[in-house]
């Protein structure tokens, strides 16, 4: 055979596979910016409308839900200033590696039986270990500025994160001694019985609240905190940086949240007639309503505060929930 | 602390997918070993308490 013809045909067969267009679609690529898109415009409605203002209107018809790709298009074709004193190579590196790190999480996800890029089998300690490097990047980042607010915002996220993973791991322990397993959709099939948000009321809530943190918004969104230090670690980013920044912390946004319906609130599991797709991202995107809401509805925290609630509250009440969790699934002990 | 912390976290996991087949008899170690880090912890935490260690 002709060797162009058949790398022609070797390029539509995988362009055509169902695994490069789960990746390169949905739940890939294009459905990660365009959700992000839409996550970024419906924070800043609801976040308006708590606050009795109108938010974005103006960019279509329909409560300006276009006003995000009018702000995407406007950043990507900004200039790219570099501070002269950066260090380039982890200035520019840092957003952009974050960015492929927080996309990578939705390839984890099960959004139906079929709808998923990558069935892991340890795929819960990936997703929290894909989220381990990320303090790593901030303070990269807030480093290589080589300024005064970044460097700072950088410190405050690294404090943040390493007094919340802790309690965010063994919040998500509940989860693995009910189902007895790490793979994500093994997880949602143990709930055919019943969702785990139930037994795991308080793992579910300690998740939750450190899931917040993790993504540094509000109220624990020490690292960019506007009116104190500039956006932080962002700051001295431009244009397309800026993007990739802020980018992450939506895809953040729906990753968690995704992960919070797969592993408390069934999944894509739901009513027979309705396809498992629609209840899957219908979960995802009331989590991520709650959490948008949360911004409207809490003050910051001080940094004080919120390492002694990490260290000290959650730690805590993560270590009773696995108790707890203990005598639900193997009983009291006899003696 | 965190490093000790994570990499409990790891252990537990371990532990935690095999529950069932561990039993109350695998379970005593791990609460041992529980018992044991959260002293420390503990004590850390008061000292960090205190101003003038600041």
């Amino acid at each position: 055979m002709d060797p162009i013809s058949d790398m022609i045909q070797m390029t539509m067969a995988i362009l055509t596979s169902p695994l490069f267009l789960k990746i390169a679609i949905f739940p890939g690529l294009t459905s990660i910016a365009i959700v992000a898109a839409i996550l970024t415009w419906l924070d800043r409605k609801v976040t308006a409308r708590v606050q009795l203002r109108i938010g974005p209107q103006y960019a279509s018809p329909l409560g300006g839900i276009l006003q995000s790709f009018a702000d995407l298009i406007k950043l990507a074709f900004k200039e790219l200033i570099i501070p002269e004193r950066a260090d380039k190579l982890f200035f520019v590196g840092a957003p952009i590696f974050g960015m492929i790190l927080a996309g990578g999480l939705m390839g984890l996800i099960p959004f139906s039986r079929e709808t998923l890029i990558a069935n892991v089998e340890v795929g819960l300690p990936v997703f929290l270990a894909f989220l381990t490097l990320s303090p790593t990047l901030v303070l990269l980042a807030g480093w290589s500025a080589n300024s005064k607010y970044p460097f700072i915002g950088g410190l405050r996220s690294l404090f943040q994160q390493t007094a919340y993973e802790i309690p965010l791991w063994l919040s998500s322990l509940g989860v693995v001694m009910m189902a007895g397993s790490f793979n994500l959709l093994k997880i949602v099939d143990a709930q055919s019985n019943g969702w785990f948000i139930l037994p795991q009321a308080l793992g579910a809530l300690i998740f939750l609240i450190t899931s917040v943190a993790e993504q540094e918004r509000l109220p624990f969104d020490l690292p960019e905190a506007e009116p104190e230090i500039i956006m932080g670690w962002q700051a001295e980013y431009p244009g397309f940086f800026f993007l990739a920044a802020q980018g992450t912390g939506f895809i953040k946004l729906y990753a968690f949240s995704a992960l919070f319906s797969t592993i408390y609130l069934g999944g894509f599991l739901g009513p027979a007639p309705i396809p498992p797709l629609f209840w899957s991202l219908l979960k995802t995107f009331i989590m991520a309503f709650l959490v948008i809401l949360l911004r409207g509805s809490f003050g910051r925290v001080r940094i004080d505060q919120l390492l002694r609630a990490g260290w000290t509250i959650l730690l805590g009440l993560a270590i009773a929930n696995i108790a707890i969790t203990y005598f639900l699934v193997v009983g009291i002990p006899t003696i | 602390m965190f490093v000790v912390y994570d990499v409990v976290a790891m252990f537990l996991f371990a532990w935690a997918l095999n529950l069932r087949a561990l039993g109350s008899a695998g379970t005593l170690p791990v609460v041992v070993f529980l018992v044991v880090l959260l002293i420390p912890l503990t004590y850390a935490l008061n000292l960090a308490g205190k101003p003038e260690n600041w």
